[in-house]
């Protein structure tokens, strides 16, 4: 009951200071906007230019890769906040206290991976900007996918933190892992056709898997299942259990790098 | 019963040995300082002692437990007031208050009422609800005292605490934690340069470059020294210095423009060195033994010498975003 509570508030503590810093939530509001209405739609615009449309529509492809990527870069910047605690403190505050330090990492994780669903939540809103139509189904499959997604790369950014020191080295390093995360996971384009080593790395990438579901549960509606099935690349229940099985991975690294030495 | 027993430890950064080879123990109750200037090692012993640092060497037990084997016993049984700020600013105060009576498992009502008691021993009664980033530097202090206070540790670790605090604050502080220490049976461990925060300990540690160079009451070390200070700047300091050795065979320690000499009776010997020296005096004086003059008798320096001056000690590093 105790280590609940405890795990309780580091969460809460997360939530407020993304609540009382108004920069941040207004941010958070813009950010989705611009990433489906301007590179969204500038690049779906671009493609017919190029005369080399596809034969589906192009913003609804994308879409589902814009949400994945959301979560993903807003759990790995706001884990940022380890790095903040360590410097201004509070982290001796929590380290000197009687509880076990997975309680700080489940904490910190869950309140991190709530602020990256949030922000995948808002550009949920956003499917039907993308020609996609919002079913409650669809919001239902939707979201257990985003949660892990949030989760596991939560997890992985308190591990990175946890190792980063500065706020300017971790500010330094984060662009790393997103820009390649994001361009091997096919958020702009289907993995097919890749030269030997990208498709080698698109295949570690676990993004990747979680775009290729997402992208199977949103465009159900829209498109053909032949379509689909020419943007896709696994079965759904590969795509589920290698989420699952990341999630379940980075929550114990994480707790493993936080752990007493 | 001992609350606190350290044997042989040793902290070193690198090669650099920052707590070399200290031996001491504090009595369960006792109120216990330890007297040093800066960098003599006094965070380092209590972030060994503390569980936040690992020793090169040497064992410490508090509690009954030991500090790299038994973490969490160990800090089941104590609180600490960090020298370096360790707020959250994006908290109010009273969060932070409540935030650490649940990290500390205390109930719910016990909190609730120690919480009213000490905000207004801090005077933030009426700044409960406030972010933190909106204090003053003193403020900050004043919450994290207020903090260290909502458990009742067996232990507190008080990292030089009143550091910018206004008088009165200070004093109200000091009431309080000396009553706890008295109604609760608090064992206290003081790191501080204020020589008259050291006063009130049972005993002092005066540590220098890591090592405990004496141990005992302020009383008793304050008997190493000569019954009186006499400070006196002349014209020529140098010349005076030399004609005291010959004169009085008292050996005169050379603080800033200052000469200064421990003398059997100060009020007495002041005429008889303006009257017997060559050189012209300029100022003279003469006072009882402080414990800063104890620290000048066993190393020659002054504690104020080196590094910052005590009251911008904790002066936050400059916040930026968040
Ligand atoms: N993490 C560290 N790495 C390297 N050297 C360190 C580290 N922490 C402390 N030191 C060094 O150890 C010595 C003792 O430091 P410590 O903080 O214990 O001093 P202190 O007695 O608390 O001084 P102050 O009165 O200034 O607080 C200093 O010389 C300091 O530079
Ligand atoms: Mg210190």
């Amino acid at each position: 009951m105790h280590f609940l509570s405890v795990v309780y508030l580091i969460w809460l503590r997360e939530i407020l200071r993304q609540w009382r810093d108004r920069v941040r939530i207004f941010a958070s509001f813009a950010m989705p906007f611009l990433f489906l209405l301007v590179m969204g739609r500038g690049i779906s615009a671009g493609l017919s230019a190029f005369g080399v449309a596809p034969s589906f529509d192009y913003l609804q492809f994308i879409f589902p890769g814009i949400i994945g990527m959301t979560v993903m870069m807003t759990a790995i910047y706001q884990s940022i906040s380890v790095v903040y605690d360590r410097e201004f403190g509070f982290l001796k505050e929590m380290l000197v206290a009687p509880i076990p330090r997975w309680t700080i990492v489940f904490g910190k994780v869950l309140g991190l991976a709530t602020l990256g669903l949030f922000q995948g939540f808002i550009v949920l809103m956003l499917a039907p900007l993308a020609g996609i139509s919002l079913s409650g189904e669809l919001i239902l499959k939707a979201l257990p996918v985003l949660m892990l997604l949030a989760l596991s790369i939560s997890s992985f950014g308190v591990a990175l933190a946890s190792r980063v020191k500065t706020i300017q080295g971790f500010q330094a390093i984060v662009p790393l892992p997103i820009v390649l995360m994001t361009f091997l996971a096919g958020t702009m384009y289907p993995l097919k056709n890749l030269p030997m080593d990208l498709e080698i790395l698109a295949k570690i990438d676990p993004l990747t898997y979680g775009i290729d579901l997402l992208r199977q549960i949103f465009l159900s509606g829209t498109m053909s299942d032949e379509l689909i099935s020419q943007v896709t690349l696994f079965p759904w229940q590969l795509d589920l259990g290698v989420i699952i099985g990341f999630t379940l991975f980075m929550l114990a690294f994480a707790s493993f790098t936080f752990r007493e030495d | 019963m001992n609350v606190i027993e350290v044997k042989g430890l040793v902290k070193k950064f690198g090669s650099f040995r920052a707590v070399d080879n200290i031996s001491f123990e504090v009595d369960s109750g006792e109120f216990f300082g330890f007297l040093g200037p800066n960098g003599a090692g006094k965070t380092t012993t209590i972030n060994i002692l503390t569980t936040l640092l690992k020793p090169t060497e040497g064992r410490a037990l508090v509690a009954g437990h030991d500090v790299s084997r038994e973490k969490h016993k160990v800090r089941k049984s104590i609180g600490i007031v960090f020298q370096e700020g360790s707020l959250d600013d994006s908290l109010t105060a009273f969060e932070h208050l409540k935030f650490h009576g649940v990290f500390y498992d205390v109930p719910k009502k016990v909190y609730r009422a120690r919480i009213e008691e000490l905000l207004e021993i801090v005077g933030l009664e009426d700044r409960r609800n406030s972010l933190v980033k909106t204090f003053s530097g003193g403020m900050r202090r004043r919450l994290e005292i207020a903090r260290g206070l909502i458990h009742r540790p067996r232990v507190l670790f008080l990292d030089e605490p009143t550091l910018g605090l206004d008088v009165q604050t200070r004093i109200l502080v000091w009431d309080y934690i000396r009553s706890l220490g008295q109604r609760e049976d608090v064992t206290i461990f003081l790191t501080t340069h204020n020589m008259e925060e050291a006063e009130f300990a049972d005993r002092i540690a005066v540590i220098d470059h890591g090592n405990i160079i004496a141990l005992d009451t302020p009383a008793n070390l304050k008997k190493l020294v000569g019954k009186d200070i006499v400070m006196v700047q002349t014209a020529h300091n140098a010349q005076a210095k030399k004609e005291i050795k010959e004169r009085w065979n008292v050996e005169a320690k050379e603080i800033d423009e200052h000469l200064v000499l421990e003398i059997e009776n100060g009020p007495e010997f002041t005429p008889v060195l303006v009257r017997e020296l060559s050189v012209a005096v300029e100022a003279i004086s003469t006072r009882g033994v402080t414990l800063e003059d104890v620290f000048l008798h066993l190393t020659g320096r002054s504690i104020r010498d080196e590094g910052r001056d005590p009251e911008s000690g904790f002066q936050r590093k400059l916040k930026i975003g968040r």
